[in-house]
């Protein structure tokens, strides 16, 4: 319950942020453009809605990042965390409450932005599919919502706001383009390039939280796939990333002093 | 039982200790003024008992719970109006009060409340939009949430004008009447006598003086500054001075004698002078008010030891 409230009282603050407005909208521009790009200008290849994907995750991983990274050490800043924590809840409410706040503005976020290019999308598209188009965002609320996460650990982890921000930063970097572009470098250059891509090498693509859904049917694999490439793991991967920073960024904020 | 009851408080941060082995009561139903300059290690305290900080060392009960282990259970029944909070500026102030009575399972009317701290024609504002003063007054108002049995309320006229500040004392004692135990600290001694029944005056992290208002301006005010102006003082004189019962302290110039004294004690003092060889051209009385006594610790600018000295001499008589 006290969760809860905390999380309720999140997003109506948050919900109203002119930062938020401004963030959905360039999400949204953003969007219709990679749409208009996707469907107009590759004509030689069949587009389908999950090829938006790739972009939109990583816009996705930013919003994520930017909706986390300040939601405590800003409140620790500001002296509002005292007001909250003058009422009946804990720090564990706190963290919790936070970050369920804060997915459910993620989920706004997506949600609002495709719903904006859906008309884009249903004039563009060769053959337009719901199914398809309602996959792709919910694929996306994943890594929302773990970027959310990850940022918010984050945040209740660090006294300083600047350190924070330093701190979103360098994740937005490390997940939405560093990971994907040192994994290109391997491939290219120390992997054999006539031989079969080895497993671990899709472990490490997948564990990054953009990409937990690639799994032994999207890469065709067959029967021969390890454990770690079956689809459930996909799941282990998701809850490690929400649990793991989450629970150490607890930890570490039960223990700290506040003011 | 204590409403609080702190028993070898310490706080340290790295080399400084903001708070060392600090022994407090407040009673139950009273209103505890605890006073001290800024800088005096209040808000440490106070963030210890409402677990915002750890204490290095030392047992906090707050209501009977265990102010570290047992925070949820004191942060129900009490209403706390910290320093340097915040409110959530794009939040109203009925959005505020609502989040407040909900966390509390309280049914109190957020309009109600509003207008018993005056904010009532805001009420609908973003809180963003509010005067220093408004964002007290609301903060005040959510303190009031449940009916708390402890109001813990920190420099609470912060930001008030004096019209402010006498409503905030009014509701002091409305609690008060109600039967809540109010913990109010202060740097400013005026804002505190006129509703605590009990004041404690910490310095430098230790409380120097635990006691009623009229207890202290009791013990304050039997005592009398007596100089006397002499032609010489007698070799002789200032010891005889000091066998005198209800003397505190002595000292002299080559024309002057310096006394504390009780205050029927002045006219033996002056008459063991002339005993002793000197002879008295002329005295003077000077009486310690509260106020001075208060000043001596929150006034920088005068001694802050010999106000600590001072106190220290009254109150073990």
């Amino acid at each position: 319950m006290s969760i809860l409230l905390v999380a309720k009282k999140d997003f109506q603050d948050a919900i109203r942020s002119l930062t938020l407005v401004a963030v959905v909208g360039a999400f949204t521009a953003f969007l219709a453009f990679k749409t208009y790009f996707e469907f107009t200008m590759t004509p030689m290849t069949t587009t389908t809605a999950s090829d938006l994907y790739q972009s939109s995750a990583n816009a996705v991983a930013v919003i994520g990042t930017l909706l986390g990274y300040k939601s405590i050490v800003g409140e620790r800043e500001s002296g509002s965390l005292k007001f909250l924590l003058g009422m009946p809840h804990t720090r564990r409410d706190v963290v919790l409450g936070k970050f369920i706040g804060r997915a459910a503005v993620v989920v706004v976020t997506v949600i609002v932005g495709f719903v904006v290019v859906s008309a884009h999308y249903a004039v563009l598209a060769d053959s337009p599919s719901l199914t398809a188009y309602a996959v792709l965002v919910g694929k996306l609320l994943v890594p929302g919502v773990v970027f959310v996460a990850i940022a918010l650990a984050f945040s209740a982890a660090n006294r300083s706001a600047m350190v924070a921000t330093w701190g979103a930063i360098v994740l937005a970097i490390v997940f939405a383009f560093a990971w994907d572009t040192v994994l290109n470098m391997i491939e290219s250059l120390m992997l054999p390039p006539d031989a079969a891509i080895p497993n671990w090498f899709h472990l490490v693509t997948r564990l990054n939280p953009k990409f937990f859904y690639i799994d032994a049917n999207t890469l065709e694999l067959g029967n021969s796939a390890p454990f770690y490439l079956e689809p459930w793991f996909g799941g282990v991967i998701v809850a490690g990333w929400l649990l793991i920073p989450l629970g150490l960024a607890y930890l570490l904020f039960e223990r700290s002093d506040l003011a | 039982m204590g409403a609080i009851e702190a028993s070898g408080l310490t706080k340290q941060y790295g080399d400084v200790t903001a708070v060392a082995a600090l022994d407090l009561v407040v009673d139950e139903g009273t209103v505890f003024g605890f006073l001290g300059p800024n800088g005096a290690g209040k808000s440490t305290v106070i963030n210890c008992l409402l677990d915002y900080i750890r204490p290095t060392e030392g047992q906090i009960s707050v209501l009977g719970y265990d102010a570290q282990g047992e925070t949820l259970a004191v942060r129900k029944r009490t209403g706390v109006l910290p320093q340097g909070f915040d409110v959530y500026d794009r939040l109203t102030g009925r959005q505020h009060l609502k989040f407040i009575i909900d966390s509390n399972g309280a049914d109190d009317d957020p309009e109600a409340i509003a207008e018993r701290v005056g904010i009532a024609d805001a009420i609908d504002r973003r809180a963003g939009d509010y005067s220093r003063g408004m964002t007290q007054r609301l903060m005040l108002g959510t303190a009031l949430v449940g009916q708390p049995d402890l109001l813990i309320l920190d420099e609470p006229s912060t930001g008030l004008d004096p019209e402010g500040a006498h409503e905030m004392r009014e509701i002091v004692r409305e609690e008060s009447d109600r039967g809540a135990t109010v913990f109010f600290s202060s740097h400013i001694l005026g804002q505190v006598e006129a509703v605590c029944d009990e004041v404690g005056i910490l310095q430098a992290g230790t409380l120097v003086a635990e006691d009623t208002i009229d207890g202290l301006r009791n013990a304050i005010e039997a005592e009398t500054t007596l100089t006397v102006t002499v032609d010489r003082v007698p070799n002789a004189a200032l010891a005889a001075v000091r066998a005198l019962a209800d003397i505190s302290e002595v000292s002299a110039t080559d024309t002057t004698v310096t006394v504390q004294c009780a205050d029927d004690a002045k006219m033996t003092v002056l008459r063991k002078l002339e005993t002793a060889g000197a002879t008295v051209e002329d005295f003077e009385l000077a009486k310690t008010s509260l106020e001075d006594l208060f000043l001596a610790y929150t006034d920088d600018e005068t001694g802050v030891t010999s106000g600590h000295d001072q106190i220290s001499e009254v109150l073990t008589q």
